[in-house]
């Protein structure tokens, strides 16, 4: 289910307000890093540490589902049910998202 | 930005590496109070670096051999002086087998009986209660409260038995802030002895006067120790915990190790970012991170760190969102207990200062709330045990009523602590700890390696913990 043919989404992060474009396919992570961002992460985005967890404020509906991977890193680390908070690591999205994480930040201080 | 790293401390064949990011030390030198000379402490005696034996942790002649050098040689945690308040007052403390009646025997004294009937055995006591003697239900021997016989009935028929020769065996008892102690050893050093170096360095936070909060216990499928050794580091909270990063300086902790005594010391700073993720936060983010995951238990009771109106507080420019959650802290407690914080350090109202008793004793200490946690191994099996948590509140304010002790509330199986609401949100991240434990018992039984490997600063709690467990074993 996707929002347009292209499959662009985008993320607007908060409180910080980095903004940038996600591809069809590509987790938020990725996106963020392809964007020069760093998102707090422990092992690197591969689904397995909890650590770059972030709530989504806005544009839930362009949300990718909660994959199994996912699932289990919410059941067995960070023992809670998803609701609003997803990995962004595995996170995809089509439309327009905001989410609330602090301390991402631009890899090179001076952007 | 949250302060930067400073450079790690070169390390040398004596004195172990530490972490990356500011010392404990370097943040109490930003505290808004003077910090007492007991916490300017920073002192980490290196013991080596092997691994320690798997053995350990799961064999049976390890936990047999513990059996007769520890649990029935050391100074144990029973209970607290509030839960005896009155003549007659006992509670039963149990470990591997032995049974003692820890009772409440006069207005200043406390005895702990060895819980079976002279006559044929039968424990006196199935449970904790109130008794104005000690009757066995099985052919009515009684003996009085101070332990001496009271009835022998059909004494005709025990001409062969003198009553003086009758009185009950008593384990040792000792007293400190209100911890009751127990040690069934006659011959055991006495307990002011055994606990003088750790009461002074706890001289500042007395403890007499809390009352019990809350009481959780529950049956884990690992070895008393493995448990034990969960609670005495914060190296885990990288993978255990990650939510709690952005305000745990969990990486730079402070470990203070001595080999000569029986009890160790962890400062974990909070308020303050873990250096796995301190690049990247500004000191309000740290502070918003903190409200959001409610470091405080006891929500029901106005413990709880609760937004004030108005919304969290900024961090003025140059400011710290550790002097800043210090200051609502000190405000929110003195709302709570009608009586003035305004002494504490910063640090006693945010970290977590933990020390350790050997051999299974923890206690947070400072201003608010402090748990004591207790690890028992459960009944003689070497893969369970009991795992315990007492939180103790601040003594209550003028005109607060002194609160009963609650019962034992047990973890019933499938249940979660994030359902028992009075942990508030401990319980969350107590589910995390627990987790990993069954797992860790089956991965040491599993393992090819015949031994664990141990930070050589970060886990050097655990490794002086064996270095004392070797000692008592070599008795």
């Amino acid at each position: 289910m996707t929002d347009s043919p292209s499959g662009a989404g985008s993320v607007e992060v908060r409180p910080s307000g980095l903004r940038f474009d996600v591809r069809d396919g590509e987790t938020v992570f990725a996106a963020a890093a392809r964007a020069g961002l760093k998102w707090p992460t422990v092992c690197g985005g591969n689904g397995s540490c909890g650590t770059c967890v972030s709530t989504v404020v806005d544009g839930a509906e362009h949300c990718s589902p909660v994959g199994p991977l996912e699932q289990e890193v919410f059941d067995t680390v960070l023992h809670q049910p998803p609701r609003d908070r997803r990995l962004v690591c595995q996170l995809r999205v089509t439309g327009p998202v905001t989410v609330l994480r602090r301390g991402v930040r631009p890899l090179d201080p001076a952007t | 930005m949250a302060s930067g790293p400073s450079t790690p401390a070169a390390s040398s064949p004596s004195v172990p590496a530490r972490s990356p990011g500011p010392s404990v030390q370097e943040y109490l030198d930003g505290d808004s109070r003077p910090v007492p000379d007991v916490l300017r402490v920073d002192v980490n005696e290196p013991l080596g670096s092997q691994d320690i034996s798997v053995d350990r942790y799961v064999s049976q002649a390890w936990h047999d051999a513990e059996v007769e050098k520890v649990w029935r040689k050391a100074w144990q945690f029973a209970c607290r002086t509030d839960q005896l308040p009155e003549v007659g007052d006992h509670v039963l403390y149990e470990v591997a087998g032995d049974s003692l009646i820890v009772m409440r025997t006069g207005p200043d004294e406390i005895r702990a009986y060895f819980n079976a009937c002279l006559h044929r055995g039968r424990k006196l006591r199935g449970q904790g209660g109130h008794v104005s003697e000690l009757r066995c239900p099985f052919h009515s021997f009684a003996w009085n409260l101070d332990g001496s016989v009271k009835d022998i009935p059909c004494v005709w028929d025990f001409s062969h038995v003198k009553p003086e020769e009758f009185t009950l065996p008593q384990a040792q008892v000792g007293t400190w802030e209100g911890f009751v102690f127990v040690n069934p050893d006659p011959d055991a050093e006495p307990f002011e002895d055994y606990v003088a170096s750790l009461a002074a360095e706890c001289e500042r936070w007395p403890m007499a006067d809390r009352t019990i909060y809350f009481h959780v216990a529950a049956e884990i499928a690992c070895n008393w120790k493995v448990a034990l050794e969960a609670f005495i580091e914060s190296f885990h909270v990288i993978g255990t915990h990650p939510q709690l990063m952005p305000w745990m300086a969990d990486a730079n902790s402070q470990y203070d190790v001595r080999a000569g005594e029986p009890w160790s010391r962890a400062i974990t700073v909070q308020g303050a970012p873990s250096p796995h993720v301190a690049d990247g936060l500004t000191e309000q983010d740290v502070l918003d991170s903190y409200y959001e995951t409610r470091a405080f238990y006891g929500a029901a009771v106005g413990r709880d760190l609760t937004t004030p109106d108005g919304g969290e507080p900024q961090v003025p420019e140059g400011g710290t969102a550790r002097r800043v959650l210090a200051d609502q802290l000190r405000e929110q407690l003195e709302g709570a207990f009608g009586r003035s914080f305004a002494h504490f350090t910063d640090s006693e109202l945010l970290d977590a200062i933990q020390y350790f008793l050997f051999p299974n004793f923890c206690v947070f200490v400072g201003a608010r709330t402090n748990a004591v946690y207790r690890f028992l191994p459960a009944g003689n099996d070497p893969d369970r045990c009991i795992a315990e948590v007492v939180l103790l509140a601040p003594e209550p304010g003028p005109g607060q009523e002194r609160p009963k002790p609650p019962p034992v509330r047990w973890l019933r199986p499938g249940e979660n602590f994030a359902d028992i609401t009075e942990l508030g949100l401990l319980g969350p991240v107590f589910d995390q700890d627990y987790f990993n434990l069954p797992y860790l018992q089956e991965g040491l039984h599993t393992t090819r390696k015949p031994g664990i490997t141990l930070a050589n600063y970060q886990e050097s709690r655990i490794r002086h913990f064996h270095r004392l467990l070797e000692q008592w074993l070599e008795r």
